[in-house]
């Protein structure tokens, strides 16, 4: 133990020269200076408002213990307890207070977590209890430790001996020493947070004890906007807070994929696009019909830019990824989502969907250099893929095996050919003669195991005036699909410093860089891979595409007569797409404490990044037969620059009231530049100036917004809350007339259970909650006029000018308004055993500022429009609890449910719908529709009688000519499980995933139809070949020819007129190629399923391996976590497609186009603390 | 001492939030783009969109291609058009892509320069083109947004009503005379034209051939407006040689599949870029046939066998000594390579040397190297068209101004032969035009239909104009072969025009309901656009 001391000792003394080296980066050398952690963080995490005036010592003590968890121990010989002194601080630490009131005295003290000992220079070891004279009878030492249930030693642990009040605390190595007088003596063991023990000595004289935790918190503090800590029961809405641990625990590449089933009312899902893709977050439901329902991201105050780089649409195009995945999860404390209007109105309009609060962490105070490893790789392999499919019948149209390569090549994604028989051979599109048996596999062999490797290692260290955190992560990925990969390195700075007593200045730097190569490409893409291995037959492996994709020039050779679906492996081997984003975010703060109650507070934050996309398409690809090359780089930031004054004041006894007024100027830009080179020169050289034809786009889009805001919080005897908020913007989106824009919140608290005295019963905690908020928005840049340009290329010499609007413009835009009201209640029982939190809301925009479509003949294909109103409501239900708890074995569990029900209460006079997205190909659009749900699946239907039987005519369905709301393509219903048991020094998690009430509309399940490749595409078949083997033998043209069997479709036809219809069972035979194809052409509506899913998310299994193996080294903690995601899917009601498969995270959800398999991840991780 | 300090931080804080916002109005115009451009800018843009698209020139020309026997052998060319199976798809792409691009800047123009004596001949140029633009759309789909349609800037009419065919038609007539009449060499310059490089009287003179043409359309709703306008646009002056010709010469760029560019969008279609090779176009019987009946020397431009080498080398010739006829080497409209009954057994033909077997399909012909290149011009009228529908006029009896109906119509198939240097023909036989023109003497009783079918050959790379002609005069008979019964939507005839797109539904509901109750209740395919009398 001296060693360590000494160990710190020295590295302190030398701290200011270590800063300096820190740009050295020689920090690795000190991995072998060894620390010791002390659990001061309670300490620093708890600050104090306090504005007392000529009190005595004493009443500020109890002041002290009324506002928070310390106890203070001291005598009453050795303290001066009836001196008046005065304390005013804001925002400060126990410590700032106990300096004023002992300032000049004799007395001194420590901290020992949440016991603090005032002690006497005269008498400096033993303190006892309040008010009690201390009283030693020497007679016997006892000696003793204290752990905690992970064997780490608990500091500042007050051990009494029953009956009397002497008593002692645990020192840094948790041990403590007492005098007893009765050897058969019982100590009692106390320490907030955990559970007291007593223990009999019975003439021991050496006792040691392990402590378990208890969960009973009443002044949990979160972080709420303007990353203010506040307690959580002052406030009237709902926020909630994911620990450092459920972030890591499954070791997901996006931090915001791993809080899935974590948080009440917060949906979360994911593109197919993997690692390197975004990650979609819906609060409370969608409530936007233009523009984003993303909530907005805070990182320490300073809110960064998510937005998508790019996404795949209609057309295809890739999952660029959004800013979160520039986070390194092991760099982050804390996060916090403020789900309502009120819990964000601070944050302006940017907030109305919510605001994910990030705290990245910063070293504690501890004494010495802390270093912390963490090393994890997991594989990712197929969960779940395309391989339910006929195996019956093989390559080829209407029955007959093909007869040459050139007849193969327009039918290899056909599989309506003769009936598989391994006795039988085919060429297929190369020339190749293969056996037309079946192939088991054929499709999923194409994808690879994938491996991520994570690793980070991070160095602090801390004395009462600075601080620092140092950490470095690399993150390494091959994906599923061959040749695609990605690395992403970052970097965080953190560090602050106290200058003099009143300043403290922080700054945080972080820089990552991310590097993707060939991106796997989506929806429409001509290069989605997935697209264009569904359909191939069941004989055709598809492997045989890896040979003869290129003929010996090396052009590409056709495969199956369609442009836009390219051989796999032409894609992977020879296009490629590369892209590299760097990003540096960080922030600058400097607090001044200007009186006791008054601070304050600048702040100046950045969030930069580039990003740059070459994507290469060489000479014979389809589409691009001269070949093609694009280099696109964006360039993005936005500065905030904060100023806040704080103000707080206790008033009276009863009353505390605080205060902010501050102002904010928000910069955002963002350009991007691209260059498209069409015909390759020199064949092969790739670089973009190797081009005949250049196309140029160029785009700047500029933003500010100036802001000011304020609240005033008001308290009541530490039971009832009152806020109230204001906040005015000016944006420079909005004309002179309407730029400037004010909204308020009010919401308050009330701790019943304080109020009537209940903590000593079943109810140890109780609360209710209300609040109200509205929120202004604004819009994008340039939506007020009318905008000329010129087209990205010239023609024959000519620029070629027309309007660049494809929106009509409106000058006079208003801002948008969402009201929201919520109201909820925060119940614990048993001592936090049992934690219920409900609530509800109830959140309605108006006046959304849409571009709405309109009728493409006005010109235009959408008009700029105040209008429209959405509401969300919805229950919100989170229930933690501890159902078993022993010595050794605890089992916790929490239950996150919330159920969201969204209307288009209403679009515009001109409109009841507007289009979120459309699916090429698909027949099916996702709508806004007055009276529906927020993004409905609408599509024609079949034509069906009143009884709803389909109508057929000469064998074929017939379909409405109106559109229909066929699904909903956003889930209403979210169950989040996760229950934890931890045994000795194993843990176990386990959270399942539920998700219910959305649907999907499947291109692969359509594919699977018109291809031939589904099981139900045998229905007819046998019987349809027979019939035209017998035409054929018969020499009968196929418009003379009463077929004698197919595929007959359920429903009726009309034998009647259209005026009188009269309905029989449809009888007609036809072929089951054309019968599908009919329904592809017409109606979305068989391929739309049910996407409701119950999953196996996360498992985790931690082991932390016993100090004692390792007592003798510099290491203070080893633990194990085997871990594994999206393990099982228990539910679904789709074949070969996992149903979180959406192709982009825009506002249309509910469409699967052409997916890759979804990914199961098994990995191990170790951590190790020095 | 507090308060000090407050009164320094307060006014620094309303200074900073106050001076930030000086700059907001400058701030949010694009600086990349322009609140005022030169309306000159925007006639290539209107002239060139027509025809650059790889995607929708593929679409439209699904049905009308189709439908009129002249191309077939490719999968959407059959199975929609030759078939005559819907898909709305395919359907609207005539409408999504003039009305919010072509018509909204063209529209554009002709507003912001109405009231500029100074621009008058960008203003009536941009008149002449909008004409032309629209007159593509009501042929297409019969009612249509016209006289609201691309202002939805300037009137804020988000939904226009759907207008009469026959107001439309009369509002050209008005439209293409008032401008012809206003255009003045001695007025502003145009600076920027791809049709005709800001030449005013060449302008006057296509205004004045678009008007014939418009004319001649309402042969059958209403013939003495048809002579009239006929007349009258004659006598203004119209096409008087090659040299005339409104076309667009593209450059050689492929357009990428999923867009727009500067190659000729219907060449590059055609030419099945992504392979050539496996290019399922085929000139069909129908169509060669007539051209081979009529001594027609142009078969050779507009189709070749191409052996699948990557050279795709011309073995037109080698395969015909051994077919004996051009017609011999196509395929039968509305049928692909793979149907019944088309198979046919390989023959050898000699390839540097080599003897290699040539496939069926490969024994047909394919479109021309000529067409098929991405720069091809693309004509949007011709001298040869003017002349046979002044040949017509005249047979009809009405004033051309000189020359009877068979001289026009020789002038026509000799234009129609050398408007072929365009495409890069430098060398005429001379003994075939001559042969070809001897040949095809208008022979009494056959005069209308001799002219037609010329304007059906004529027209083979512009299907929209054919599929026109074709419902306005009823000639030459295009067979619909119902191949496909069961799956057969047009009750087995060639349909009459296309249907709107379903998304007007939704967005215009009251005015589109309002024109499909005009049409008798029914948005059908069969239904007959107004001047497509009976």
């Amino acid at each position: 133990m001296k060693k360590k001391r000494n160990g710190w000792c020295c590295l302190f003394s030398t701290r200011s020269k270590l800063l300096l080296k820190m740009k050295l980066l020689t920090f690795v050398l000190f991995v072998s200076v060894v620390s010791v952690t002390a659990n001061n963080g309670y300490s620093q995490k708890t600050k104090f408002n306090m504005s007392m005036e000529n009190k005595t010592v004493q009443q500020i003590f109890e002041e002290i213990e009324r506002k928070s968890e310390f106890i203070l121990f001291y005598s009453k010989e050795s303290v001066d307890l009836d001196r008046k002194v005065s304390v005013f601080v804001t925002d400060e630490t126990v410590n700032s207070i106990l300096d004023q009131v002992l300032d000049g005295t004799s007395n001194y003290y420590k901290i020992y977590g949440r016991q603090i000992a005032i002690l006497s220079k005269e008498n400096p070891e033993i303190p006892s209890l309040p008010g009690k004279s201390v009283a030693v009878t020497e007679q016997k030492k006892v000696t003793g430790s204290v752990k905690d249930v992970k064997g780490l030693p608990l500091p500042g642990v007050t051990v009494i001996i029953k009956g009397s009040s002497v008593g002692s605390t645990t020192d840094f190595d948790g041990r403590f020493s007492i005098q007893v007088s009765d050897p058969k003596a019982t100590l009692v063991i106390s320490y907030i947070g955990m559970k007291p023990l007593e223990f009999q000595l019975d003439g021991k004289d050496q006792v040691d004890v392990v402590m378990e935790e208890d969960n009973f918190s009443l002044n949990e503090v979160v972080v709420t906007a303007l990353g203010i800590k506040r307690q959580l029961k002052a406030l009237g809405y709902a926020v909630s807070e994911v620990s450092q641990e459920e972030i890591t625990a499954g070791r997901e590449s996006n931090v915001m994929s791993a809080l899935s089933g974590k948080v009440a009312g917060v949906d979360i899902s994911t593109t197919s696009a993997g690692p390197s893709g975004s990650t979609r977050v819906i609060i409370r439901g969608n409530s936007q019909l233009s523009g984003s329902n993303l909530p907005l991201y805070v990182i320490d105050g300073v809110p960064m830019d998510n937005t998508q780089l790019g996404s795949a649409g209609k057309w295809g195009g890739y999952d660029f990824g959004d800013g979160l995945s520039a986070l390194n999860s092991a760099d982050i404390e804390s996060i916090s989502v403020l789900k309502g209007a009120s819990a964000s109105a601070l944050y302006g309009s940017r907030a109305s969907n919510g605001v994910v609060l990030i705290t990245t962490k910063t070293a504690k105070k501890e004494k010495g250099l802390g270093v912390e490893l963490s090393l994890n790789i997991n594989a990712v392999t197929l969960s779940s893929g395309f391989n339910d499919y006929q195996r019956v019948y093989g390559q080829g149209r209407n029955g007959q095996l093909t007869l040459d390569a050139a007849d193969a090549r327009s039918s290899t994604q056909s599989a309506w050919g003769a009936k598989l028989d391994p006795n039988l051979t085919m060429p297929i599109y190369n020339g190749e003669i293969k056996p037309f048996g079946n192939v088991n596999d054929n499709i999923l062999s194409f994808f690879r195991t994938g491996i991520t490797a994570t690793n980070s290692i991070a160095f602090s260290g801390g004395n009462e005036t600075s601080d620092f955190r140092l950490s470095i992560s690399d993150l390494r990925n091959t994906d599923i699909v061959p040749e695609s990969d990605m690395a992403r390195t970052s970097f965080m700075f953190k560090g602050g410093s106290k200058l003099g007593e009143k300043i403290r200045v922080e700054a945080r730097a972080n820089y990552m860089r991310e590097k993707v190569n060939n991106r796997p490409a989506l929806s429409d893409s001509p290069n989605n891979i997935g697209n264009a291995l569904i359909g191939i037959a069941p004989n055709f492996d598809q492997k045989w595409l890896s040979t003869g994709y290129k003929d010996e020039f090396g052009r590409y050779n056709q495969w199956n007569g369609n442009e836009y679906r390219l051989n796999p492996y032409w894609i992977i081997n020879e296009m490629t797409n590369t892209s590299v984003k760097d990003r540096v975010m960080g922030h600058v703060q400097f607090n001044y404490d200007v009186t006791s109650f008054l601070s304050f507070q600048l702040k100046a934050g950045t969030d930069f990044y580039t990003f740059r996309l070459t994507e290469f398409t060489p000479i014979s690809t389809p589409g691009a037969a001269n070949g093609t090359m694009a280099e696109r780089s964006v360039k993005v930031f936005e500065n905030n620059y904060e100023g806040l004054i704080r103000f707080h004041k206790q008033v009276g006894e009863s009353w505390d009231l605080s205060a902010f007024v501050g102002g904010n100027l928000m910069h955002y830009q963002s350009e991007t530049f691209s260059n498209t080179g069409t015909g390759q020169v020199i064949p092969g050289l790739e670089a973009i100036t190797n081009y005949n034809d250049f196309t140029l786009e160029n785009s700047l889009y500029r933003k500010k917004v100036n802001s000011v805001y304020g609240s005033v919080n008001l308290g009541y005897k530490d039971f009832a809350f009152v806020d109230f908020t204001l906040r005015n913007d000016i944006s420079s989106t909005l004309s002179k007339e309407n730029r400037s824009y004010m909204y308020p919140s009010v919401s308050g608290s009330l701790v019943f259970s304080q109020l009537l005295k209940l903590e000593k019963g079943a109810l140890s905690f109780g609360k209710i909650r209300a609040s109200w908020a509205n929120v202004g928005g604004d819009t994008e840049p340039y939506r007020l006029n009318l905008n000329y340009g010129l087209r990205s290329f010239t023609f024959q010499g000519n620029a070629l000018g027309e309007i660049s609007s494809t929106t009509i413009p409106l000058y006079n835009l208003k801002p948008t308004s969402t009201y929201s009201y919520e109201i909820g209640m925060d119940l614990r029982f048993f001592k936090d055993r049992l934690a219920i939190d409900l609530g509800y809301y109830n959140q309605s925009t108006k006046d959304q500022i849409i571009s709405l479509p309109i009728s493409r003949t006005s010109g235009f294909e959408y008009a700029m429009v105040n209008a429209g109103e959405i509401v969300n409501k919805g229950v919100e239900l989170s229930l933690t609890g501890i159902p078993v708890q022993t010595r050794n074995f605890e089992w916790s569990s929490t239950i996150n449910l919330s159920k969201n029900d969204n209307e288009v209460v209403k679009l515009h006079p001109d409109a009841v719908n507007y289009e979120l997205a459309s699916a090429r190909w698909a027949n099916a659009s996702i709508y806004a529709t007055e009276g529906e749900p927020y993004g409905v699946i609408v599509g024609k239907k079949f034509s069906r009688t009143a009884d709803g039987s389909v109508i057929f005519d000469r064998g074929l369905p017939t379909y409405d000519s109106d559109l229909s709301v066929l699904g909903n393509g956003n889930y209403d219903f979210i169950i989040g499980a996760g229950n934890r048991f931890t045994y000795k020094r194993f843990s176990l998690n386990v959270l399942f995933d539920m998700k219910w009430g959305a649907d999907l509309y499947s291109m692969t399940a359509m594919q699977s139809h018109s291809n031939g490749t589904s099981k139900n595409t045998l229905e007819g078949r046998k019987e349809w070949y027979e019939s035209e083997e017998l035409r054929r033998s018969q020499n009968i043209a196929v418009a003379d020819w009463t077929p004698t069997g197919g595929k007959i479709g359920n429903g009726v036809k009309n034998i009647g007129t259209s005026e009188n219809p009269e309905y029989v069972t449809n009888d007609v035979p036809v072929n089951p190629q054309s019968y599908w194809a009919s329904i592809y052409e017409n109606t979305p509506e068989p391929y739309i399923y049910d996407a409701s899913y119950v999953k196996l998310r996360e498992l985790t299994f931690s082991y932390s391996l016993p100090a004692r193996l390792f007592a003798k080294s510099t290491i203070e903690e080893i633990s194990v976590t085997a871990y594994g995601r999206n393990l099982w899917i228990l539910h679904s009601n789709m074949k070969n497609v996992d149903p979180e498969s959406n192709y982009n995270n825009g506002n249309g959800q509910g469409f699967e186009y052409g997916s890759l398999p979804s990914r199961r991840t098994y990995g191990l991780g170790i951590n190790i603390k020095f | 001492m507090i308060m000090k300090k407050i009164n320094y931080i307060l006014p620094l804080f309303m200074l900073l939030i106050t001076f930030g916002c000086s700059d907001f109005d400058e701030l949010n115009m694009d600086p990349t783009k322009s609140t005022d451009m030169d309306p000159n800018l925007q006639i290539p843009t209107i002239q060139m969109r027509q025809t650059e698209n790889h995607q929708e020139w593929h679409r439209y020309l699904s049905y009308p291609t189709g439908f009129m026997n002249q191309w077939t052998g490719n999968w959407s060319t059959v199975e929609y058009g030759g078939h005559a199976k819907k898909y709305d798809n395919f359907m609207e792409q005539m409408w999504v892509s003039y009305y919010p691009i072509i018509i909204r800047d063209v529209v554009d123009v002709v507003q912001r320069t109405k009231d500029q004596p100074e621009l008058v001949n960008v203003h009536s140029i941009a008149r002449i083109l909008r004409v032309q633009c629209f007159l593509k759309l009501t042929d297409f789909y019969g009612d249509v947004p016209y006289f609201d349609a691309g202002m939805g800037y300037y009137n804020g009419v988000f939904k226009p009503k759907y207008d009469k065919q026959e107001d439309i038609y009369n509002d050209f007539f008005k439209e293409l005379e008032e401008a012809c009449t206003a255009l003045d060499p001695d007025a502003d310059l145009i600076t920027h034209d791809l049709y005709y490089n800001g030449n005013i009287e060449k302008w006057k003179k296509f205004g004045n051939s678009l008007r014939l043409r418009i004319a001649m359309r309402l042969i059958k709703a209403d013939p003495a407006k048809a002579r009239q306008q006929a007349e009258a646009a004659i006598a203004a002056g119209v096409f008087e040689s090659n040299d005339d010709i409104c076309f667009i010469k593209h450059e050689n760029f492929q357009n990428p599949s999923e867009g727009v560019g500067k190659g000729n969008g219907l060449a590059i279609r055609l030419s099945n870029p992504e392979d050539p090779t496996q290019n399922a176009f085929r000139l069909t019987t129908e169509l060669v046939k007539a051209m081979e009946d009529s001594k027609d020397p142009r078969i050779l431009y507009y189709g070749g066998c191409y052996y699948t080498d990557a050279n795709r080398t011309d073995i037109t010739a080698q395969v015909k000594e051994q077919l004996l006829l051009y017609q011999e080497m196509s395929l039968p409209a509305q049928s692909f390579s793979w149907d019944e009954g088309i198979w046919r057994a390989p023959i050898d033909v000699v390839i540097n040397g080599a003897t290699v077997a040539v496939e069926h399909n490969y024994q047909r012909l394919q479109p021309s190297k000529l067409i098929t290149a991405f720069d091809a011009p693309y004509l949007h009228m011709s001298y040869a068209e003017v002349k046979f529908l002044m040949a017509e006029a005249a047979f009809r009896g009405w004033n051309t101004g000189g020359g009877d109906a068979n001289t026009h119509f020789q002038e026509g198939l000799e234009a129609a032969v050398r408007q072929w240097s365009l495409f890069g023909v430098s060398e005429f036989d001379e003994q075939a035009i001559s042969d070809f023109k001897a040949f095809n003497t208008l022979t009494a009783g056959k005069e209308l239909l001799q002219i037609n079918t010329q304007l059906w050959v004529l027209h083979f790379m512009d299907p929209m104009e054919t599929w026109a002609n074709w419902r306005r005069s009823g000639m030459p008979a295009v067979t619909f072969y119902n191949r496909y019964p069961a799956e057969n939507q047009s009750n087995g005839q060639t349909p009459r025009r296309l249907q709107y797109p379903t998304e007007e539904q939704l967005k215009n509901k009251a005015n589109y309901d309002e024109a499909i109750t005009r049409m008798g209740g029914t948005d059908d395919w069969l239904t007959r656009v107004w001047w497509d009398k009976e």
